[in-house]
Order: structure tokens, then C-alpha cells, then sequence
């Protein structure tokens, strides 16, 4: 269903487009409608030799409007730039969510009673469970003790009869000062803020702890003179 | 005897169900079986065919492919133990008890805890015998990298197991072990560098913001914490481990497959 010489040379001659799409119906017609796809590529090739691509007005209003390859890697950049600023983003996000702002543990800091609750030379053991801290009283002082074993961080029994703080983990041991004297544990346990509050009674602030074996139980915050 | 008899086999290899799923029918030459391998997505992790020294257990051991054994026993078994068990400190412990008290074949448990030391074992073991061989040099040195993340996160996983039994030895462990934690650089509280992270006389990095507090869920061992290890144990380690091995196991084919003897 080749294109006979005669319809070749009609469309040639075609002055411009309109009188082109009227003789390509000819053709059709002419084949009953039918339109394959040999007869199809003959008649693209002699349009594209006729109307070549460039010199056609849309095409020249295309190549205009059209992005070019500079302007192409700019936005292509900037896409890229965006996108990892997203991402980055999101993982900072998605570490900040792995710190919790509500906690569902005692409070930090809490007021314990006035200082004639506690007995001279008696070790308090009221507050352990909950806040983890003792109340040491001697005759000069109170302080709050942490409960958190120096070696590894398990939490001692104070023993009444020896007069001692015993680790269970360990057998770490330390005095009622909370000086160590045997085991592994290599320091002495941690002194928490302790002062006293406005209305007279004993503020514990376990976000500052004091540290023996740096000199910070010399600190007035370290303990509360009675 | 021209016209054999048809068997049950054949039957089976001319039905489209059979067809649509394995497309050939029984590999009997080389090529079919190499083809069969190819073909498959749980058999192409084997190489299509296999150097003679590959099946030498005395060399490999076995170890890595022991140790992924145990991973999908390790995944079985743990998908089961969710079934009953509740991570919270009011049930924990008690569902672990009836793990094997109460629940039918109270042996999965069992299963479960000593596939995961055995893992343990065999990935120490896959470790050393790789680096005994010299099969950590190129052209498997990244291999050998990724190995070593591996082998952290298994131990990673037997650490956050650790403490979903909820009892005396796991709480008291976890928290000594994540103790740790405490003197990662600048990141823990009472790591080197983390006094530097301060303004003025604000630190920064303190112990309800280093990298611990991030790790517990707060600042001691609590009900966060068994929550959090819960959800690492069962399903973010997991994720990524299986990453990881996806790429090890690849790996071994590009760098050069098994290794074996000089």
C-alpha cells in the first residue's frame, strides 16, 4: 500500500499545511480509510523534508519558552538541596522525639519535712524508695545522700547494726558519710543540693550532685548546718 | 516401550499452577538446575553452583550460615512470644513466668533464650574463624565491616532482651550496663567533653538530656525503658540487622563467593 508517484508529487507541492492534512485525507479515502504504518512512515518523511522541524513556528515558540541546561541543573540542585534539607530535617526530628518532655518519675526536686524530723546520727530511710536519696543528720549537719552504688550504679542497703551502707551487687560498702571503705566502689556516694525552702522546710535538688573526691562537699549547697 | 506411562510428576509439571509457579519443570540437566537456582528468590541467596571447597565444614565451620539459622528460629519464636507477653512493669514479669508455666508447650521461651545465646556463640565463632582464615583481606574487607556492625547489633539485641524479663537480674543488669552509657563522648553526661557543652553555667549535656536519657526513656531504669527495649528488641534492631545481612550476604557473592582454602 505504497504511495503512488502521482500522490508523492501532490504532496510535495503542498503549499502549507492545510492543503497537506486535505490530501493526506485524500489518501486515506482513497484506501478505504485504511492508514497503516508503512504507508504512515512514507508520509512522515516527505513532511519532515517539507516542514522541517526548526523552521516551523511552534517549534521556534517552543524552543524559547523551553528550559535550558543551565536553568535545568539550577532547579535541579535546588530540588536536591530541598529534599536532603527535608530529610535532615526529619532525622533531627526523629532524635529530638527519642528525648521524652513528659516524665513519669518523682520530681527532681522536693521539699522533705523540717529539720527536726530527722534525729541526729540516724540515717532516714523514708526517701529512698521513692527519690532515692538518705538523709544523713549527724550533730553539725544534713545532707542527702544518693543511693546509686559508685562501682556500677546498683543501690546499697543500709545495715542498722554495722552501721554501714552494703552493696548487694559487689559488696561495696560505705559509712554513714558516705565515705567508702571497702569493695570495688571507688568513690564515695554523691551529696545532692539540700537547703532550706521559705516556708522552713528541707529542698532536696538532685539536678546538682557534689562530688567528695573533687572538694565540692566543701560547698554550702552540699549540706544544710543545723 | 515407546509410549511411557505418564507419572503422578508429570501430571503435576503440565499443570498451570504448577507451571505459573516454578515455570520449568524438574531440572535434569546442568543448565535446568542452574536455571531452577536462578530462578527462585529464596534459593538464589545460594550461589547457582557451588566450588567443591564450599562444603568443607572443617574450613567455614558453618558459622554464618548456623548464625542466620538461629536469626529465623530467634524471629519464629519471638513473633510467638509476643503473642503473650506484655511489656509493662505491671505484667511483665508474670508473663514471663507463664511463658512457661501456663502457656501450651511452655518450652518457647526456652527456645527463644538459648537460640539467642547460641547466636551469640556462633557469630563469635563465624568472627573468629574468618579472622583465623584471613578472610576479612580484600577483596572482603567492607564485607568485614559490616560483619562487625552485625555482630554488634546481635549483641545489641541479647542486651535489649536482656531486660524484657523484668526481674531482679535484668533490671539490676541493664542498668549497670547502661551505666555506660554515661561516659559516651560528649554525648554522656559524664563522658569527656560533655563539661565543654555548656553556656555559661548551663550544661547542655546533663542527665536528663545525654545520650542515655535517650536510651532509658528517663533517668533510671523504669517502665520507659522496658518499653523502649521492647520496641528495639522486637522490631527497629531487627530491621536493621536484617538490612545489614541482606547486604553481607550479597557481598559474599560480588567478593568473590565462600571462601576457602589458598
Amino acid at each position: 500500500m505504497q504511495l503512488t508517484q502521482e500522490e508523492k508529487n501532490k504532496l510535495i507541492a503542498a503549499k502549507d499545511e492545510n492543503e497537506w492534512y486535505v490530501l493526506c485525507e485524500e489518501i486515506k479515502a482513497r484506501r478505504n480509510g485504511l492508514y497503516p504504518n508503512d504507508l504512515a512512515r512514507e508520509i512522515v518523511a516527505i513532511y519532515q523534508n517539507k516542514f522541517p522541524v526548526d523552521k516551523y513556528p511552534a517549534w521556534q515558540e517552543l524552543k524559547e519558552n523551553m528550559m535550558n541546561r543551565k536553568s535545568f541543573l539550577t532547579w535541579l540542585s535546588l530540588g536536591w538541596v530541598a529534599f536532603a534539607a527535608a530529610t535532615g530535617g526529619f532525622f533531627t526530628v526523629m532524635i529530638r522525639f527519642l528525648f521524652p518532655n513528659v516524665l513519669f518519675e518523682p520530681p527532681q526536686s522536693f521539699k522533705i519535712g523540717y529539720p527536726d524530723d530527722f534525729e541526729s546520727g540516724k540515717v532516714d530511710l523514708r526517701f529512698k524508695k521513692k527519690y532515692n536519696v538518705w538523709i544523713v543528720r549527724d550533730d553539725e549537719k544534713i545532707t542527702a545522700l544518693s543511693t546509686v552504688c559508685t562501682h556500677l550504679g546498683c543501690t546499697p542497703n543500709w545495715l542498722e547494726m554495722e552501721r554501714k551502707f552494703k552493696c548487694p551487687c559487689h559488696g561495696s560498702g560505705f559509712r554513714s558519710s558516705g565515705i567508702n571503705f571497702e569493695g570495688p566502689a571507688p568513690r564515695p556516694l554523691e551529696r545532692f543540693k539540700i537547703l532550706l525552702a521559705a516556708d522552713g522546710q528541707i529542698l532536696v535538688d538532685k539536678t546538682k550532685s557534689y562530688k567528695y573526691e573533687k572538694g565540692e562537699w566543701n560547698r554550702v549547697e552540699s549540706f544544710l548546718t543545723v | 516401550m515407546s509410549d511411557k506411562k505418564k507419572s503422578i510428576l508429570d501430571y503435576l509439571n503440565d499443570s498451570a499452577v504448577w507451571k505459573s509457579i516454578f515455570r520449568s519443570g524438574v531440572p535434569r540437566t546442568r543448565r535446568q538446575r542452574m536455571y531452577a537456582v536462578l530462578g527462585n528468590v529464596f534459593l538464589h541467596l545460594h550461589p547457582a553452583r557451588l566450588p567443591r571447597h564450599a562444603v568443607k565444614v572443617g574450613y567455614t565451620w558453618c558459622m554464618g550460615g548456623l548464625s542466620f539459622f538461629l536469626f529465623v528460629v530467634l524471629t519464629i519464636t519471638g513473633i510467638l512470644l509476643m503473642f503473650y507477653y506484655r511489656p509493662t512493669v505491671e505484667y511483665a514479669f508474670t508473663d514471663m513466668i507463664d511463658l512457661g508455666e501456663q502457656v501450651p508447650l511452655g518450652i518457647m521461651r526456652e527456645i527463644h533464650r538459648w537460640g539467642a545465646h547460641a547466636m551469640v556463640l556462633t557469630v563469635w565463632l563465624h568472627m573468629l574463624r574468618v579472622f583465623m582464615t584471613g578472610s576479612y583481606k580484600p577483596p572482603r574487607e567492607f564485607n568485614w565491616g559490616v560483619g562487625v556492625i552485625l555482630m554488634t547489633l546481635t549483641l545489641f539485641l541479647s542486651f535489649t532482651g536482656y531486660l524484657l524479663p523484668w526481674d531482679q537480674l535484668a533490671i539490676w543488669a541493664v542498668t549497670v550496663g547502661t551505666n555506660m552509657a554515661r561516659a559516651t563522648p560528649f554525648l554522656g553526661h559524664e563522658g569527656p567533653g560533655a563539661s565543654l557543652l555548656a553556656i555559661g553555667d548551663i550544661n547542655l549535656v546533663h542527665a536528663g538530656s545525654d545520650v542515655r536519657f535517650a536510651l532509658l526513656g528517663g533517668r533510671f531504669v523504669g517502665e520507659a525503658t522496658l518499653l523502649r527495649f521492647y520496641v528495639l528488641h522486637c522490631i527497629a534492631v531487627p530491621f536493621i540487622a536484617m538490612i545489614f545481612m541482606a547486604v553481607h550476604f550479597w557481598r559474599i557473592r560480588k567478593d568473590g563467593g565462600i571462601s576457602g582454602p589458598m
